[in-house]
């Protein structure tokens, strides 16, 4: 089995000191599957879905896909992609943006869209998908929901280590429930019988 | 019951410049196909709106015909007047007049543009597979995604700018032999 992985800082290990700790990795050797890990710190939606889509899922069996806050975003500046984070680290060079452009409601169809583009590129890739989020308040419906009381987050608000062993057997069982071989989002399947 | 056929747009779609609605393609595709016409196009609409609309009138139409809109474009949410505002890069229109203007002069960059349109042309594609539906594009730059149609400036004549009713007929044959 191959795995492509995409996400936030979350996904990408950010403050452990070991990155192997980061639940990618131990998921991945639990499965004993082979995987890719697309994730960034600071990323945000669109980078995971242009990433994704880049990418390309022609080789792997089954995508992990952790979608983060929807008031970032990215823009191409100074000849690379450049992250858009409200008021942490460059995102201090773009409060402009959320003055004058940024709201809710923005967001809200931000991740609207971005939820939906990752859903259907997996779903007409014929590619499975467990879809998670971090976001604490998402009015949409994922697999599942990282960001909980019960993981413990260090000094940067990033699980630790063990942070990640329970996100890992969280990911596991519902990997187990959802049967792995018919893993698909189940707003996708509520969605698509519209049309068939 | 007759074939209810969604379409949406920028200016191109919403019959700019024509004297009568009715000779746009949007209209003479169904009169043609004796189906009822639902043209949500919008003069200087953006891709992101287009996936925004589609979300919402998924399920609800018989065929979709999508006209992609020129990469630069966007839109805000105006939070005042709660309505959603067009954002071309000729920003005066688009209210937050120097916002917009600084965007454009210092964050917009065409990379930016051209990753936001093939996000748009993969959105509309993945969410449609089951469904009937045909992909345009009309603009005046280079242009490689596999859209159904493709009008680049000269494909169709004019008037200041956008389809005549004669370019509009054009489109309409165009859909008209793909649909065959």
């Amino acid at each position: 089995m191959k795995i492509l992985y995409n996400g936030d800082s979350w996904c990408w290990g950010k403050s452990l000191d070991d990155r192997d700790d980061r639940y990618a990795v131990q998921l991945s050797k639990r499965l004993g599957a082979e995987y890719t890990d697309l994730s960034l710190h600071g990323s945000s939606n669109r980078r995971i879905v242009r990433t994704t889509i880049e990418h390309g899922l022609s080789q792997y069996d089954l995508g992990i896909i952790c979608m983060t806050f929807k008031n970032r975003t990215e823009f191409y500046m100074n000849g690379k992609w450049e992250k858009v984070n409200p008021g942490r680290g460059k995102g201090k060079m773009f409060l402009d943006y959320y003055a004058n452009y940024y709201e809710e409601e923005y967001g809200d169809s931000d991740e609207m869209i971005y939820r939906q583009a990752i859903i259907d590129h997996f779903a007409v890739n014929k590619t499975d998908l467990l879809l998670l989020t971090v976001a604490k308040d998402s009015k949409f419906d994922y697999d599942v929901y990282l960001n909980t009381p019960d993981i413990p987050l260090g000094e940067t608000m990033h699980p630790t280590k063990v942070g990640h062993q329970i996100i890992t057997h969280r990911i596991y069982e519902t990997l187990n429930k959802m049967d792995k071989g018919g893993i698909q989002n189940v707003e996708t399947e509520k969605r698509r019988s519209l049309h068939l | 019951m007759k074939t209810k056929i969604y379409f949406d747009g920028d200016s191109v779609t919403y019959g700019k410049e024509l004297f009568d609605l009715s000779k746009r393609y949007s209209a003479l595709v169904c009169e043609k196909l004796n189906a009822e016409e639902h043209n949500i196009a919008l003069n200087g609409g953006s891709n992101r709106r287009l996936m925004r609309n589609l979300i919402d009138n998924l399920g609800k139409f018989d065929m979709y015909i999508i006209q992609m809109a020129k990469r630069s474009r966007t839109e805000w949410y105006d939070e005042d007047e709660d309505k959603w505002q067009i954002v071309t890069n000729q920003p005066v229109k688009s209210g937050n007049y120097d916002f917009w203007k600084k965007y454009y002069r210092e964050i917009y960059h065409d990379n930016y543009g051209i990753t936001d349109e093939l996000i748009c042309y993969n959105f509309i594609r993945a969410l449609l597979v089951d469904v009937p539906h045909l992909i345009l594009w009309s603009g005046d730059y280079d242009f490689d995604l596999p859209t159904d149609l493709v009008y680049k400036k000269g494909s169709f004549p004019v008037r200041r700018g956008h389809p005549n009713e004669e370019g509009h007929q054009m489109i309409c044959d165009d859909i008209l032999n793909i649909l065959k």
